[in-house]
């Protein structure tokens, strides 16, 4: 109740009750205990091993069930822990966790191997074996369905699983571990542990008995996978997604997609569309339209169901958001608004648009995740992809454009994991998703998804005649 | 939505031949009025067709949850129309219906097409859409299964149903029918018509408002489906019929469990089963300890009410099938082969039969090659593998097989020879809704369950884009 009201309160006892917290995270003993446990758990015959996969599947319903019967509990420890709206929490963030884990419950028992016509007298089938020990990391920016992302397919396909939730949002992923043992899953299938990136996350990289890392966010990671036991690794990283827009698309629509796609979760997302390109031909208007809806976006307490944009995670990433604006400012990108602090208490940022940006500014080249718009001019569509694709990065990206040629001609030329047209933002679980180039490798989601948890084993047989 | 009461038939209790009560009858008229409803919500931009797919899933899901709610209900009323035994009835068939359905349910959103790296300049892909309005004719052996088995593929891929319950058995697929409402399946999705082969059924096969028929049965109807289906409108046909299923026991294999399984490959169900091991080749060394055994285990199966928790056999499903059963016994004593146990009806009320047991069966014998459909088991004698495949694929059927040997190499050989959908390796009617199951031959066409299962719910689009340059 003391949570509802000012930000201030919020803020404080959130704060609080964090560093508390903190005092209690588990150290690199712990790491250990939980690759025994998930080890264990794992060994051939045990009751993990030796369920029907349908069962498998039965049991990931049942979760989904349990989380969305504490839906609204669970959305609001999430606006809680992270600071986004709690409208959104509860709309955007439950029901995909939910969506997810029913998606891959239908997957488990559908998994399947092939038989092969090989020469000779033989026949030959391949067995989708789960990998083993999952370590999976997951970042505080969606923490319910990142959990959920990593959980599914890791489960589905009958691995065990080491999670380290991050530091900063630790709560939602803990009351989900005791949803995880009421359905019924075995123990030591899941385990979850709070803990430090440098610490915790870095043993589980390192473990030798860990089978394969899921992370997102870091390289680091992989490098510890070379050096230790050649632990598989899929990776979903940053990005710096390119949106373009092309001077037919529908204007009205092109700025409210663009907007949101900016801004959402307080551009705390890996695939916000932080290079907009805007044709030249309405480059003026879609900047000056883009300015007037961000200077409408509501910054409030998260709690508070008109609020869009609450504050960012923590005083880090605040900090850092504010020095790349500084940035910005001094490379010579007009600020066309926003640019300062929204407030005198939390970690709120004004929403902010760069115009007149270049390619070679930072702003232009590293993600900020945070409420930074930067919107860059451009004239024809080979130009264009080629600057877009000019990035380290390739996660996501967009183009709005009424003519099918163009349509397809610029999304088969861009380098990105997942290419919208005339829409951003849109997710489906069963679509994968992951990136290009220094954005990661591999995908999640969608049938994809089950391949980095699977090992396939080949079996062959002698037969004393093989016949078509 | 229930249409007003018309003409009624009767329906049984076959463990006592007491009518049950009466059921509204569809006929003709009734399948045009239910055509019009699935085609209605077929249509382009219905609340069906724009659902998402994962949302058809839900809705399947939620109607597996309300079967499991109603499981002992659905158990009893199954139990009463059918004969089928009540414990085997709570345990095998109801949580077959439930896991078919949760199985399509996780389906309805992982159809996929593909994206083609086609010559020229052109982005290609594959639409699968569903076929539209799918007539489904069931059986009377497995009433709520066959529910599941045709509903959970038809819906999953975005089709509307006409479903037609077999006349001896339409009460547990019209409770379905509630459930459907229930769970909150958008009007005109699915239709349940109770009503006889040749009125309703025919009307079905043959309407030209229909785009696919779904039939299990026999293999005579089957060959008439198929034959109205040409004559109307090519209406996209799948069939699972009879069989005559061989059972192979090789002398090296673990006796016991060869004997229990083919006896329970035989007598399940009273015989009902399309897939019963109804011949059954057993290598000479073994042989007479095999019979001596079966006999044994015959005269030991426990035949009674099928509300009794130790009752293992219950009646036939009607006087007609007792009799027709009766009949075939008769040919295989006239014939020559050897009874061994059984061979009458039994009690007084009811259609009961005795498990029964032929010994010396002869290949040409009306026992050896026809479809019984009833408690009555015939033996044969092989001598070598090679005899034994060429005698085991001697037939117009198609469906199951079996082998029974410790030997890797003759388990091998035998399910790669043996023409049939489905061959069992030291089990017996081992079936489980992931795996495809359909016939060979005059067994039928096309495969249930499993993801083959869908394919035969769908329609595949190819579109074809062109590109002003197309680059890999």
């Amino acid at each position: 109740d003391s949570r509802r009201g000012e930000e201030l309160r919020t803020t404080e006892n959130v704060h609080v009750f964090k560093s508390r917290l903190k005092t209690h995270l588990f150290s690199l003993a712990d790491v250990n205990k939980a690759v025994k446990a998930a080890r264990d758990a794992f060994r051939f015959g045990s009751p993990w091993r030796r369920m029907d996969a349908s069962h498998r599947g039965l049991l990931l319903s049942k979760l989904a069930d349990a989380i969305e019967r504490n839906s609204a509990y669970l959305a609001e420890l999430e606006t809680l822990d992270n600071g986004k709206p709690y409208a959104v929490a509860y709309t955007v963030d439950l029901p995909n966790v939910v969506k997810c884990l029913r998606y891959y419950a239908g997957w488990a028992d559908k998994w399947e191997g092939k038989t092969i016509p090989i020469d000779g007298d033989f026949f030959c089938y391949t067995r989708h074996e789960p990998v083993g020990v999952c370590g999976q990391i997951i970042p505080w920016n969606f923490p319910l369905l990142m959990q959920a992302w990593k959980l599914g397919p890791a489960l589905a396909t009958g691995n065990t699983v080491v999670m380290k939730v991050a530091e900063q949002t630790p709560l939602t992923a803990l009351f989900v571990a005791n949803l995880i043992k009421e359905v019924g899953f075995p123990e030591g299938v899941v385990n979850i542990l709070p803990g430090m990136g440098p610490s915790a996350g870095a043993a589980i990289a390192r473990h030798m008995d860990v089978d394969k890392v899921a992370f997102t966010v870091g390289h680091l990671i992989q490098q510890a996978s070379g050096s230790s036991n050649l632990k598989k690794v899929t990776l979903e990283l940053g990005g710096k997604s390119p949106n373009i827009v092309m001077a037919d698309a529908n204007m009205a629509e092109a700025v409210e997609q663009a907007h949101l796609a900016l801004f959402f979760n307080q551009g705390q997302c890996c695939c916000a569309g932080s290079r907009t390109y805007v044709q030249a031909d309405i480059y003026d208007e879609f900047v000056e339209r883009s300015a007037e809806r961000a200077e409408r976006r509501v910054v409030g307490d998260p709690f508070d169901l008109r609020t869009e944009q609450g504050p960012q995670v923590d005083q880090e990433q605040f900090n850092k958001i504010l020095g790349y604006i500084s940035t910005g400012k001094k490379e010579g990108a007009r600020l066309v608004c926003g640019g300062g602090v929204a407030s005198d208490r939390g970690y709120f940022i004004q929403p902010t648009v760069f115009g007149d940006v270049q390619d070679d500014m930072i702003i232009a080249r590293e993600e900020i995740f945070g409420p930074v718009m930067q919107i860059l001019k451009f004239k024809t569509m080979e130009e264009v992809i080629e600057r877009a694709n000019d990035s380290k990065y390739g996660l996501a990206a967009a183009v709005f454009t009424k003519d099918i040629d163009k349509a397809h001609y610029v999304s088969n030329g861009l380098r990105a994991g997942t290419v919208w047209i005339n829409c951003y933002d849109v997710f489906g679980v069963q679509a994968p998703f992951g990136g290009y180039k220094a954005s990661g490798n591999g995908r999640e989601l969608g049938e994809y998804g089950l391949e980095g948890y699977t090992e396939v084993k080949t079996v062959t047989i002698k037969v004393p005649q093989k016949n078509s | 939505d229930y249409l007003t009461p018309g003409k009624m038939f009767p329906t049984y209790n076959p463990a006592t031949g007491e009518q049950v009560c009466e059921v509204q009858e569809a006929d003709k008229a009734d399948v045009d009025k239910a055509v019009q409803a699935a085609r209605l919500a077929f249509s382009l931009g219905s609340v069906w067709r724009k659902m998402d797919a994962s949302e058809r899933g839900r809705l399947l899901s939620k109607l597996a949850d309300l079967v499991e709610r109603d499981s002992v209900y659905l158990a009893t009323i199954e139990s009463l129309n059918s004969g089928k035994p009540f414990l085997p009835t709570l345990f095998v068939d109801l949580q077959g219906t439930i896991k078919t359905l949760r199985y399509f349910a996780g389906y309805a959103d992982k159809i996929h097409g593909t994206s083609i790296p086609m010559d020229g300049e052109y982005l290609t892909f594959t639409r699968y859409e569903p076929i539209g309005v799918c007539g489904q004719i069931i059986p009377w052996n497995f009433p709520l299964m066959m529910t599941a088995w045709k509903l959970g593929p038809a819906l999953a891929c975005g089709n509307t149903v006409i479903l037609k319950p077999a006349e001896q058995t339409p009460l547990t697929c019209l409770y379905i029918a509630a459930l459907v409402k229930e769970a909150g399946f958008p009007p005109g999705v699915v239709n349940i018509l109770p009503g006889f082969g040749p009125t309703a059924g025919a009307a079905i096969t043959s309407h030209m408002g229909i785009d696919k028929v779904a039939f299990t049965g026999s293999t005579e109807v089957g060959k008439l489906i198929q034959e109205a289906a040409g004559k109307s409108n090519l209406k996209r046909v799948t069939l699972e019929l009879g069989g005559k299923n061989p059972n192979i026991i090789f002398a090296d294999a673990d006796l016991d469990l060869a004997v229990e399984q083919a006896h329970q490959g035989v007598f399940f169900n009273a015989g009902q089963c399309c897939t019963a091991g109804s011949r059954i080749f057993v290598e000479e060394p073994i042989y007479e300890e095999f019979v001596r055994r079966s006999v044994e285990r015959a005269k030991r199966r426990i035949v009674g009410s099928p509300f009794d928790p130790t009752t293992e056999q219950g009646p036939q499903i009607s006087r007609e099938q007792q009799n027709r059963v009766l009949e075939y016994i008769q040919s295989g004593i006239s014939e020559g082969a050897k009874l061994e146990c059984g061979g009458k009806a039994l009690g007084q009320n009811g259609f009961f039969i005795e498990p029964t047991v032929f010994s010396n069966v002869r290949d040409d014998m009306r026992i050896a090659k026809e479809e019984i459909f009833g408690p009555v088991q015939q033996i044969m004698k092989f001598k070598t593998i090679e005899e034994v495949i060429e005698r085991a694929n001697n037939t117009d059927y198609g469906l199951a097989g079996a082998v029974f040997t410790t030997n890797i190499n003759k388990a091998m050989t035998i399910s790669t020879a043996m023409q049939a959908g489905t061959v069992w390796i030291n089990c017996f009617n081992a079936l489980s809704t992931q795996c495809p199951f359909g016939g060979y031959k005059m067994s039928g066409n096309g495969r249930e369950l499993g993801e083959s299962g869908l394919r035969e719910y769908s329609e595949v689009k190819t579109i074809t884009m062109k590109l002003v340059a197309k680059n890999s």
